[in-house]
């Protein structure tokens, strides 16, 4: 057997090992058949996901709430747990607007941490609890934390990152980091790594001048977001990147098509229709 | 009074809303208040201070009325916890002059069993003047009766003819009666509504032109109970004692303690853990034995040196689970500094409450779901009792109002009427909106479209608009330019203009809590922002207006 059979060989296994074990773990789809075959059937459970976005927290916090929403729709009796700083002037979660898209605020505990390190330990305690010991076994569909900024200390991060994943095997529960910040991070020790942002809307005249005001055009505006998605690392290495639309009404994740995009574009310019008075 | 008979005291509080409303925000005890309740949308006044009422505002008049008559008044809600906190306290300290105390929140009162106690105190009349000149020096007002039976004195306390005439003082004059023979002969002027009984039977005795009780006697009892029901006869009776009345009196804490002495001083986190175990091991057998729950332990540890070093763990429900106290107090040796050595410690159980064993065929809902409880027990035995919080809904449509940030353990205490008001209403929001997806309701969207975060306080903005009252076509924020693609709106939001200005909620505009209407608008920016944004103040009005960014929708 020369050098590279045998190469070939332990590729093989590795693979096979891989795949039977990745197998074991749940996922969570998101309706998207490209991200899902990326992701080998979606975001799996008990793992570590990094979520970043620049700019302001709308999309970032929109593509995590499109997600909590799935699976707490799967585990109606399950709660989730944020870790945040709720002084931070990313603002905080407001509840009305949560349960308008189907997200119930009782089953969300809010954890108010603003350093970093304490934030990440409250997010460790979290899904340590979530570990069956004894007759209480607690139900936590997912946690979620905004400390991305910890990247900015690389030796922390990679801490950071290997112990929130341990205690998230352990707890299996889905486990998010997000974080605003236009750069790159390292996401060597997560599952997979998105950089998510709104969809630029798609402005017929480059020259607008003046809002379209409208009425009706609420439906059109909040029954939907579009977030630019880019999902770079993923435990397979394949990479997804496009445009995702979120129904709020479903709560269903759906890709934006080429085609649909040319009829977007194609819309006339909407007449002024302003109802003040 | 003779030994042969019970003595009550009855003390009603008849001002204590504004006057605790006027503690709590320290304010003048002679200014105008008004406190209101919210009964089907409509914001009733339920209690005036005495200048409030001097200037004419009365009880079940509406805060708008109110506020027309009293501009300078200032209004608050209820607070029913505060009420029944105060009471409580009150109802503890009254301990030193009978064990059996008990509280009447709905009445604002506090009832006392002297019986066989009261010759402690000097007699009844000492006793009645002793707490008259109690409450005299905290300057609550409160009216004191004594009489033979719980129902008399109650009536005493709200209706004596004393009552009525005008007095300077804080405190009014305390009404015993000697004797129970002569008891029927003091009640019988009292007003029909002195039996307590309830508002339909009141209005259909006033119908029947029937006014003070002593009308009642001329008539039988099988008359009044075919035409009225059994519960009048029944309170006539007890008004006089003839039948008896039971009262649920204050439980008297006593915590339950478990201690243990060491003959080496134990040192090392593991010693301490196992100190620990053992403790909360011995505290659940206790309360085990004792049929009991527990809501709060207290874990003491006393050093070589005499320091005593206290930690302490808070329950959202009440429980006896050895396997949740564990893990609730599995962290607690890393927290505790031996130095030296522990040679005592002992471990107490407090806020006690009956805990029988039940068969869970009888009643299922004793054994729901508690995941949430112990997941929160756990967070906060952790991390704090200030750190684990959740968002509570409020019934205010200024946006900042409508939530509150509560801990979570308080928002898992016994549900009150206003808590379960609020599930409903996230559930409302859910329902109208979501779970209907068939026929997903366009108008509910546009209606209730509200971000998913929002600032507190709002973010000045530096808005650039065509026309004063139309939206803003351009925007400055983080010192970026943002030029606005579409517009929706505006959603109009009148001020609480019977708030004053200087009002100011944890989690409202602290920066500027003005009396401004605001106009929102839904904006979505060319780069795909979506941005909730309102301008203060009406131009139509001649008012200066501001805009602000309010929150971020997805």
């Amino acid at each position: 057997m020369n050098k590279q059979h045998r190469f070939d060989t332990l590729k093989n296994e590795i693979w096979q090992n891989y795949f039977s074990a990745n197998k074991a773990h749940k996922t969570v789809s998101l309706d998207v058949s490209d991200i899902d075959d990326c992701l080998d059937g979606g975001l799996a459970i008990g793992r570590v996901h990094l979520i970043t976005g620049s700019g302001y927290s709308g999309a970032v916090r929109g593509f995590i709430l499109a997600i909590l929403r799935k699976i707490m729709q799967e585990n109606p009796s399950s709660y989730v747990v944020w870790c945040t700083n709720l002084n931070s002037s990313d603002g905080i979660l407001y509840g009305a607007g949560l349960a308008a898209i189907g997200i119930d605020p009782a089953r969300l505990i809010l954890v108010d941490e603003s350093h970093p390190l304490r934030g990440v330990a409250a997010m460790e305690e979290a899904l340590n609890s979530a570990r069956q010991i004894g007759e209480s076994a607690i139900q936590i569909a997912a946690v979620i934390g905004d400390y991305a900024q910890l990247a900015n200390s690389p030796d922390l991060w990679h801490k950071t990152a290997r112990r929130l994943q341990l205690a998230a095997e352990k707890g299996n529960v889905l486990t998010l980091m997000s974080g605003i910040t236009a750069r790159i991070i390292p996401a060597a020790g997560f599952e997979s790594y998105w950089q998510v942002s709104t969809a630029v809307t798609d402005v017929s005249s480059p020259h607008v001048s003046s809002p379209h005001v409208s009425s009706q055009s609420a439906t059109y505006f909040y029954n939907n977001a579009s977030w630019d998605v880019n999902l770079s690392r993923t435990r397979s290495g394949r990479r997804w990147s496009g445009v995702l639309n979120w129904q709020f009404s479903t709560g269903r994740l759906s890709k934006r098509s080429a085609p649909e995009a040319q009829i977007n574009s194609a819309i006339p310019a909407r007449q002024i229709i302003s109802h003040v008075a | 009074m003779s030994s042969s008979t019970n003595e009550f005291i009855y003390m009603w509080f008849y001002d204590l809303p504004p006057w605790l409303a006027c503690q709590q925000q320290g304010w003048a005890p002679d200014i105008a208040v008004a406190i209101y309740r919210i009964i089907n949308t409509r914001q009733v006044i339920c209690h005036a201070s005495a200048s409030a009422k001097k200037a004419g505002i009365m009880i079940h008049m509406s805060v708008a009325d109110a506020q027309a008559i009293l501009p300078i008044c200032h209004f608050r809600e209820y607070d029913d916890i505060a009420v029944k906190n105060w009471l409580s306290r009150v109802g503890e300290w009254a301990w030193r002059y009978t064990p059996i105390v008990g509280i009447d929140s709905d009445s604002l009162g506090i009832w006392l069993n002297v019986t066989g106690a009261s010759h402690l105190g000097g007699g009844i009349k000492a006793v009645c003047n002793r707490l008259h000149t109690e409450f005299n020096q905290i300057k609550v007002s409160v009216q004191i009766a004594a009489a033979p039976t719980y129902g008399a004195a109650w009536a005493f306390a709200h209706f004596s003819e004393l009552l009525k005439q005008p007095n300077s003082q804080q405190n009014r004059l305390v009404i015993a009666c000697d004797e129970r023979s002569v008891l029927r002969q003091k009640i019988q002027p009292l007003p029909i509504a002195a039996l307590r009984i309830s508002t339909d039977i009141e209005a259909g005795l006033r119908q029947a032109g029937l006014q003070q009780i002593y009308q009642l006697w001329a008539i039988s009892a099988i008359s009044l109970t075919t035409r009225f029901g059994s519960e009048l006869v029944q309170r006539l009776g007890q008004i006089i004692g003839d039948v008896n009345e039971l009262q649920n009196p204050l439980i008297v804490p006593t915590p339950l303690i478990v201690s243990k002495n060491y003959l080496t001083p134990l040192l090392g986190v593991e010693a301490i853990q196992q100190m620990i175990a053992d403790l909360v091991r011995l505290i659940c057998i206790q309360l085990a034995q004792r049929y009991l729950l527990t809501r709060h332990l207290v874990i003491a540890v006393q050093r070589t040196d005499s320091t005593i070093i206290r930690r302490t763990i808070s329950l959202s429900r009440p429980s006896r689970s050895e396997s949740l106290l564990h893990r609730l107090t599995a962290h607690l040796a890393a927290n505790i500094d031996a130095e030296f050595g522990i040679e005592h410690s002992w471990i107490e159980a407090k806020k006690l409450s009956a805990g029988l064993p039940v068969n869970q065929a009888f009643d299922s809902d004793l054994y729901k779901d508690d995941s949430k409880e112990t997941l929160i027990d756990y967070l906060t035995a952790r991390l704090g009792p200030n750190k684990v919080c959740q968002l509570r809904p409020s019934d205010s449509w200024q946006p900042e109002s409508a939530q509150k940030l509560q801990p979570a353990q308080q928002t898992m205490q016994p549900a009150s009427s206003s808590i379960s008001n609020n599930q409903s209403y996230w559930q409302l929001q859910k329902g109208a909106n979501i779970l209907d997806n068939t026929e997903y309701n366009t108008s509910l969207v546009s209606f209730s479209a509200r971000p998913l975060s929002l600032l507190t306080p709002a973010i000045p903005l530096h808005v650039i608009a065509l026309l004063p009252d139309h939206p803003p076509s351009m925007i400055r924020w983080r010192k970026q330019n943002w030029h606005i693609y579409q517009a929706t709106g505006p959603e109009r939001i009148g001020p609480s203009w019977w708030q004053h200005i200087t009002q100011t909620s944890p989690y409202s505009n602290k920066r500027k809590n003005s009396n401004k209407t605001r106009d929102y608008y839904w904006l979505e920016t060319r780069s795909g922002e979506r941005l909730w944004v309102y301008r203060e103040g009406l131009t139509e009005r001649g008012e200066n207006v501001e805009w602000f960014l309010h929150g971020f929708f997805a």
